[in-house]
């Protein structure tokens, strides 16, 4: 009992300790809108409309994949075909409110034209402004452009990039292949689950068949 | 008369003054013990407009200051919030209990002695407000009041989580009464008065503390954790339980009437703190004066003197404020049944033993 009791305190006071000793230490917190937190090269932020490499033409070539494939629906477009066969994008709005970030239109993408970039600014004063028009969303894409960035994929941007997605090689098909044998050489997690269980049950002793159950 | 009424004035303007700033100290102290940064942001930018002084101090709208300006900025939301009083509530009870909350402490304060006496206009006027001869059971009067408030707020707001927190709030509150009047009359034994000026007067060459060690240390270790757990502080919240009863018996109310168990809950501990400093720590004595004062006659000027015996006396104070929030800081929640053996079974039998102990001493030596 006696020694419990010191027990008791010394833990408290070992515990003081680490409080008082927490004073001397800087907090982690960053403090958001005055400073950017450093959000890693392949962040998932806004969408932004990239352009060609001359920051001219945009890249976009209004197909639709990425508003099909968007599994919040947030994507709305809607393009015409130019006078010289090309065609043109003249709506297209993003929902931030609605999306999900999961970068499925930039991963469908046949030319790479919307990318997700490391922009944090999602907030707004005004449920109407969750939506990003077109203008906006080029507007983010050349700043993301200006600021050399790839988006979060930040792959098939040629060898030279030195991305994290580039040196694992995260994206190219060998990465893929390589993956997908891997997959298959693995054992199936639910292997041996039916090859346990009784083949019969009139014989199995019922305390056993309990026993199994809450393996199970 | 009018001296009276001005030190009641100004105790009140120190006090509440102190409260809002030490909800704030305590918000950025536990930030900074649990790596965060704790509110950082409201300030001053108003000061900017002002003409002279903005410019001078180059005050901007940015201008911040550690985020001081947050205790007005919750006084102001308090103030403007809508008072939201449920359907079934016993509405007088309800309206009560509150008030009867603030009241007890506040009139605690009334026989505190903060610091010495100074010459006024030729009159010596006390820095306290009423020198009660039966201070020490006054206070122990009144702080015990408070828990009426708890229970019938509890009672009264007619919520299961109120409710529980009432009735947690009477046992914790009285349970820790016990001991903690033991571990004091330890301290009148010593002295041998009531009046709390004379217990600060005796101990002008040694503090209680550190008389007949080590007694008086457990009397006071005893002592502070009982007025931990009477101001409900952590790890005694069990009335107000934020995990397991919402907001306990405050949940029902809201805006002003919440800020006053609030402000009753910082003004408990600031009581608890003067308590503990006039008992044992020395009250506004301040250490080594008589020698210190052999160098520097100034310090024995009366002003000077008065100065410097209210700062030791804050000192005191804050160190257990500080102390509270480190605690709050460090330690999880008690859990009930630990709560009450621990006061039956290990405090009251220790401080009863202890009072003994110091009774056979003070006879024998
Ligand atoms: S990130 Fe996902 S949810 Fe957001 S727009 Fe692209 S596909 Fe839709
Ligand atoms: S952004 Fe890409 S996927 Fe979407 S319409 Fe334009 S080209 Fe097609």
């Amino acid at each position: 009992m006696i020694a419990a009791v010191f027990r008791g305190l010394a833990a408290i006071l070992e515990g003081l300790g680490v409080t008082l000793r927490h004073l001397g230490k800087k907090p982690v917190t960053v403090e958001y809108p005055d400073r950017k937190p450093f959000t890693g090269i392949r962040w998932r932020g806004v969408h932004g409309l990239f352009f060609t490499d001359d920051k001219e033409t945009e890249l976009c070539v209004s197909c639709h994949l990425c508003a099909r494939v968007c599994p919040a629906a947030c994507i709305s477009m809607e393009g015409h075909v130019e006078e010289d066969r090309t065609k043109k994008l003249h709506i297209f709005d993003v929902d931030l409110g609605r999306c999900i970030y999961c970068g499925y239109c930039e991963e469908v993408c046949p030319v790479d034209a919307i990318r997700l970039t490391t922009s944090t600014d999602y907030t707004v004063r005004n449920r109407a402004d969750f939506v990003l028009h077109k203008e906006d969303l080029l507007a983010v894409g050349r700043a993301a452009m200006e600021r050399g960035e790839k988006g979060a994929l930040g792959v098939r941007r040629g060898p030279d990039e030195e991305t994290l997605s580039t040196k694992e090689g995260i994206g190219t098909k060998e990465f893929a292949a390589r993956l997908t044998s891997e997959i298959r050489r693995r054992p199936w997690p639910g292997a041996g689950f039916f090859e346990k269980k009784p083949a019969g049950r009139s014989e199995e002793e019922p305390g056993e068949r309990k026993k199994e159950e809450n393996a199970v | 008369m009018l001296i009276l009424f001005l030190k009641t004035a100004l105790l009140f303007g120190v006090l509440l003054t102190a409260i809002a700033y030490v909800v704030w100290v305590e918000r950025r102290v536990l930030g900074v013990m649990q790596a965060r940064l704790g509110p950082n942001r409201v300030g001053f930018g108003i000061l900017a407009t002002l003409p002279v002084v903005g410019r001078l101090f180059r005050f901007t709208k940015e201008t911040r200051l550690f985020g001081l300006g947050q205790p007005i900025a919750d006084g102001l939301k308090l103030f403007t919030k809508e008072g939201i009083e449920p359907a079934g509530v016993d509405p007088w009870t309800y309206r009560l209990a509150p008030i009867l909350g603030l009241l007890p402490v506040f009139l605690g304060f009334a026989v505190v002695p903060i610091g010495p006496d100074v010459p006024v206009l030729g009159r010596i006027v006390t820095t306290q407000i009423a020198d009660l001869p039966v201070g020490v059971i006054y206070l122990l009067a009144v702080g015990s009041l408070g828990s009426y408030s708890v229970v019938l707020a509890g009672w009264s707001s007619n919520s299961k989580f109120s409710f529980l927190g009432g009735l947690r709030a009477a046992a914790q509150m009285i349970s820790y009464e016990l001991p903690m009047g033991i571990a004091i009359l330890t301290v009148v034994m010593l002295t041998g008065t009531l009046s709390l000026r004379e217990i600060v007067a005796a101990q002008g060459d040694i503090w209680n503390l550190f008389r007949f060690p080590p007694f008086l240390i457990l009397a006071f270790v005893i002592s502070t954790i009982c007025a931990v757990a009477e101001a409900n502080r952590a790890p005694f919240d069990l009335p107000e339980a934020e995990s397991e009863l919402v907001g306990g018996f405050h949940t029902e109310y809201s805006g002003m009437k919440f800020a006053l168990f609030f402000l009753a809950e910082y003004a408990h501990i600031f009581l608890g703190g003067s308590i503990l400093a006039v008992l044992f720590l020395g009250g506004w004595n301040i250490p080594f004066i008589g020698t210190l004062a052999k160098v520097l006659p100034v310090l024995l000027n009366p002003w000077v003197y008065w100065i410097l015996g209210v700062l030791s006396f804050a000192l005191k104070v804050f160190a257990y404020v500080f102390f509270c929030i480190w605690l709050r800081a460090t330690l999880p929640r008690f859990r009930y049944d630990q709560l009450m053996n621990f006061t039956w079974k290990v405090l009251t039998p220790l401080a009863a033993f202890n009072l003994l102990a110091v009774a056979v001493l003070g006879k024998l030596l």
